[in-house]
């Protein structure tokens, strides 16, 4: 499918979306960054993108196919035809906690389809401070290049001398501080390991392979010097204030949120064995007593209770070390200790750290170890010395390493576990979707999350491993679950935090909730952020504001995809792994066998309402 | 919003000492220049600047204050969290490091800029601003 193929299917869908969406109409500003010439110019982004998609993953889906290149199936996956696009959320700098998010937008060289990460950090509020939302970056760089975004334009700086420098070694020569915040890759990025992630304050930037575009293009980092102290708000500033201030009570009353503080988001460790999700054993049991160890209680004792966050956000789940050493979070817990089985936390900080400084995503990484200790261990593989030991970090350490910098019994490994299945003739312990390595859940033990997964969307589903609530109808739960998280995300809003506030509102429903079929959902209370958003921007946001939203996404990544090559609803059985739906051995009592048919055709049932429900298919 | 220096400048150095990022440069009795990539427009320069010498973007020049009356924060030891996002946002770097048993505080309360930054990347709401020596 060429280009003007998707952007007259895209047009249609706007024209269709146009009566459900907002009455304001908002300008928006982008900085597009033209790599291939080494310019930059603003871009004015037309008003019925910003009234139809908002903000967030449905504006960066919507503004990726617009400067995707010439021939969108066939083109590289890597170059100038993938911009990455990064979006700022509708509430940046409003003060509203859980509002500092951004979006990466671009198509993973792994899958081949459209990926969106959403993380918290204060690119958003940097881009807001120079006077942009979103930020395109097309073409490639000739050369290595610091790209330096500041209020007096853009500098790219070659920095051919920075390569093969860690993340940390290229954050301490950019100046990365209060001022300036930097989107960076190390050795994996550089060699374009499919699963390298761009590391950002700290934290990586999601899975997908954006570290592995950002190599492509040449960007070894990009800094983005801002600065804006004022507060933005449209709304009455009264109201906007009393809605903020009543938002921030009800989450320091939250026990969620009280739970999450002490635990860090390592207290789903002990919910994933409790629920049978945990991936031990490179996902060959789904339960482990000894993951105690890795729980957020068994931290808090051991290196206290010293916790930060993300930009912005209240629940500051990020626990810390009395060295101030960032302690994972559950899935580089799941990925890198209990999946290569190793429990002891003091090691998975250090994988992890280790991950984050060469810029490989610490879930596909303990993927990958997984992989490889199964085919260790089944003689498919002998890259390794006899006395190699997957819990000693003297030996692990060195590994991740040479994954990230490709060589030794590293470079194998580096081109992850899709293709070192095919590779050995045995896909039997590969355990991916579309290509890129599955998450920490074991499907046997979460239905819903398998759905959502298989569909490409990386995010956890909130009420199956945060709350529990989903327990029937799993169908039903992910759905909702993809248009409350794209909804609140479009918007800006964390559905980390809100969600879980949702579900606590509704906890009087809960009976209920349990068994409403999918005409009900309404009944989920959505007043906490319908309010927020109303009195912030002054514009009425319903509650169907937001799953309408929701919805729009989901549909725009579906027609893009399309094009893509990828029909997200057809030939879905043969994404998930076989083990997760055949392989009833484990060791958990609840059943093992996910009945991956029967949900698939009645999520697919859903979406085809839905997708009625917007208008006629376009073909 | 950044700030700019008009050509009836004394050169006195004021504005040069009090900016938290140093983003004002220019010798004694010479034209000052603030580089706009720099300013996070907390307005100091404008605020210390004795011949109101210094408008911000839209053509305002606000006029001398003393810096008695400048806004610090106040630190709520019962809203805090120790979380630290104000220790480590802080451009001026005045802020010290809480830890589980103490609040954060300032180090030095002459060298605050009052941009206010602090109180904005603190979701607890744990941060008000007075006059050093009073609280809200």
């Amino acid at each position: 499918m060429n280009t003007a193929v998707l952007k007259d299917r895209l047009d249609r869908l706007d024209e269709m979306f146009s009566a459900g969406s907002m009455a304001e109409h908002r300008k928006a500003r982008a900085l597009v960054l033209d790599l291939s010439d080494e310019t930059s110019f603003d871009w004015e982004v037309p008003e019925k993108y910003t009234d139809c998609y908002i903000s967030g993953p449905a504006l960066g889906a919507r503004l990726w196919a617009e400067f995707a290149g010439a021939d969108v199936e066939e083109s590289s996956t890597y170059e100038s035809n993938n911009p990455v696009v990064v979006t700022s959320s509708y509430l940046t700098n409003s003060g509203v906690p859980g509002c500092e998010s951004v979006c990466f937008t671009f198509r993973s060289p792994v899958t081949g389809s459209l990926c969106f990460n959403v993380v918290s950090n204060t690119v958003g509020m940097r881009l807001g401070a120079l006077g942009y939302e979103a930020m395109i970056i097309i073409g490639r760089l000739r050369r290595p290049a610091v790209v330096d975004v500041r209020k007096s334009g853009v500098l790219y700086n070659i920095s051919e001398v920075f390569i093969g420098f860690n993340v940390s070694q290229v954050e301490d020569l950019v100046g990365v501080g209060p001022m300036t915040t930097a989107l960076s890759i190390g050795p994996a990025g550089e060699q374009k390991v499919p699963y390298a992630a761009v590391i950002c304050e700290g934290a990586s930037t999601g899975r997908g392979g954006l570290g592995c575009v950002f190599g492509y293009k040449n960007i070894k980092s990009l800094c983005i010097t801002g600065f804006d102290t004022g507060i933005r708000r449209s709304g009455d500033e009264a109201a906007a204030e009393k809605a903020v201030s009543d938002y921030r009570s009800l989450l320091s009353g939250s026990p969620y949120c009280k739970a999450m503080q002490r635990g860090g988001s390592a207290l789903l460790v002990k919910y994933s064995s409790r629920d049978g999700w945990a991936p031990v054993f490179n996902f060959a049991r789904r339960t482990d007593p000894r993951l105690f160890h890795l729980g957020g209680e068994e931290i808090n004792r051991r290196y206290g209770d010293e916790h930060g966050g993300c930009m912005a956000c209240p629940v500051m789940c990020r626990h810390r070390t009395h060295d101030g050493i960032v302690i994972p979070g559950y899935e580089a817990i799941l990925m890198l200790g209990a999946n290569i089985a190793c429990f002891d936390m003091d090691k998975i900080i250090e994988r992890y750290a280790q991950c984050l400084d060469v810029g490989l995503d610490p879930v596909s990484t303990g993927n990958v170890l997984g992989w490889a200790i199964s085919a260790w261990s089944s003689g498919q593989m002998n890259l390794f010395e006899p006395d190699f030991s997957f819990k000693d970090n003297s030996k692990v350490l060195p590994l991740i390493e040479m994954i990230a910098k490709r060589v030794g019994p590293g470079e194998p490994l580096s081109f992850g576990t899709y293709a070192l299945g095919k590779a050995c003739g045995d896909e039997s312990f590969a355990y991916t979707i579309r290509g890129l390595e599955c998450g920490p859940y074991d499907y046997r033990g979460a239905y819903a999350q398998s759905l959502s997964d298989s569909m490409g969307f990386w995010f956890p589903n909130y009420f199956e491993i945060h709350s529990r609530v989903c327990t029937a109808r799993h169908e039903e739960w992910a759905v909702l679950n993809e248009r409350l998280v794209m909804g609140l995300e479009s918007y800006g809003l964390s559905p980390s935090v809100i969600v879980p506030s949702i579900i606590e509102a509704s906890r009087k429903l809960r009976k209920r909730i349990k068994i409403i079929p999918n005409s009900e959902i309404k009944n989920v209370k959505l007043d906490i952020p319908c309010k927020l958003i109303t009195a912030v921007t002054g514009v009425e946001t319903l509650s169907d504001d937001i799953l309408g939203l929701g919805d729009r996404c989901w549909r725009l990544i579906y027609e893009i995809n399309r094009a893509l090559g990828f029909n997200m609803l057809e030939d879905v059985e043969s994404r998930l792994p076989e083990h997760f739906y055949i392989d009833p051995d484990s060791n958990h009592e609840k059943p093992s066998i996910v009945p991956f048919r029967a949900l698939i055709d009645r999520y697919c049932f859903l979406r085809k309402q839905i997708i009625a429900g917007q208008g006629s298919d376009l073909g | 919003m950044t700030y700019e220096i008009l050509e009836s400048c004394t050169g006195c150095g004021m504005c040069l000492s009090i900016c938290p990022v140093k983003a004002v440069s220019g010798g004694p009795g010479r034209l000052h220049v603030i580089n706009s990539d720099l300013c996070i427009g907390c307005g100091a320069c404008a605020r210390v600047c004795e011949v109101s010498c210094v408008i911000d973007e839209t053509g305002n020049r606000p006029s001398h204050e003393s810096k008695k009356y400048w806004p610090v924060p106040h630190f709520d030891k019962n809203r805090c969290r120790h979380c630290g996002k104000c220790y480590e946002m802080c451009p001026a770097g005045i802020i010290t490091r809480p830890d589980k048993d103490n609040v954060p505080s300032l180090t030095n309360v002459k060298l605050c800029a009052s941009c206010r930054w602090c109180g904005k990347v603190c979701v607890y709401d744990a941060i008000s601003f007075a006059p050093a020596g009073e609280s809200r």
